[in-house]
């Protein structure tokens, strides 16, 4: 009788719950596992259906759970990594777990910065040939078509003698 | 309790302890991650860290119900009002979510 009231509270609470999280306004970055512990409730619901069904949604939701926290941490990351970098330069004694924690990441990230800084240089490189190569075929094309002048005013030239002599 | 589940008793229990360790897995990755939120964020998320330690506390309680050993902590009932609990504080976090609008 106890689990009937309980799991009816619970319901009730939850539905609470999720019509407070429909209502929110504000832009959060959480709101999977948000959802995600307030879908906890089916736990203790599902076992009128079945005794062993609350174990595996229990297993799932929980999956689940650690799932979209490792999203959003990394999500948080990205979002904030100038404020990590920060925190990972400084000196001060608690901010040691954070360098302990973050620094395979930031390795990785500056890793990844450097790599990207050599592909703008290669590009660079490149710009410049192409941008030289351009010139190259532009002087070319003037001394073509400056050739094609010379040889049309030799050709006037000498039809305008033969004109002459006729 | 354990009549019923004799026959998968381990499996029941290997789900509960890998329940735990999900728990404990994404437990630190918010509580570090929290440090970097607004104060309104923190509140919420603090809730929700509430609710779900409760909640642990049950699968733990369970956990023992599940071994024989029944005590003022490991008994059905403890379980339920556990698990109930813990939507009570999510609850409040969704609560304050929407009033810091």
């Amino acid at each position: 009788m106890n689990e009937i009231w309980l799991n009816g509270i619970a319901v009730i609470i939850f539905i609470i719950g999720l019509f407070f999280y429909k209502l929110n306004l504000r832009k959060i970055h959480y709101g999977k596992v948000v959802l995600i512990c307030l879908g906890l409730v089916l736990i203790p619901l599902s076992s009128f259906i079945n005794s062993y069904l609350p174990y595996f949604i229990q297993l799932i939701l929980f999956a689940g759970f650690s799932q979209f926290a490792h999203e959003y941490f990394r999500g948080g990351l990205f979002r904030r990594r100038k404020e990590l970098h920060e925190i990972y330069t400084s000196k001060r004694k608690e901010h040691k777990y954070a360098k302990e924690f973050l620094y395979p990441h930031l390795k990785e990230l500056e890793k990844r910065r450097y790599e990207l800084i050599k592909e703008t240089d290669k590009l660079s490189s490149l710009k410049d040939e192409l941008k030289e190569q351009a010139r190259q075929i532009k002087e070319e094309r003037k001394e073509l078509e400056d050739a094609k002048k010379e040889v049309k005013n030799v050709h006037f030239e000498v039809l305008s003698e033969k004109e002459d002599k006729e | 309790m354990i009549l019923a589940f004799s026959s998968h008793l381990g499996i029941f229990l290997m789900i509960n302890i890998l329940s735990l360790l999900f728990i404990a897995y994404g437990v630190r990755r918010i509580f570090f991650s929290k440090n970097f939120e607004d104060d309104i964020d923190k509140k919420v998320l603090a809730f929700f860290l509430v609710g779900i330690m409760l909640f642990a506390l049950g699968i733990f309680a369970d956990t023992l119900v599940l071994l024989g050993m029944n005590s003022y902590l490991g008994n059905y009932q403890s379980t339920l009002i556990l698990k109930t609990l813990a939507p009570v504080f999510f609850t409040f976090g969704a609560i304050s979510l929407q009033r810091h609008k």
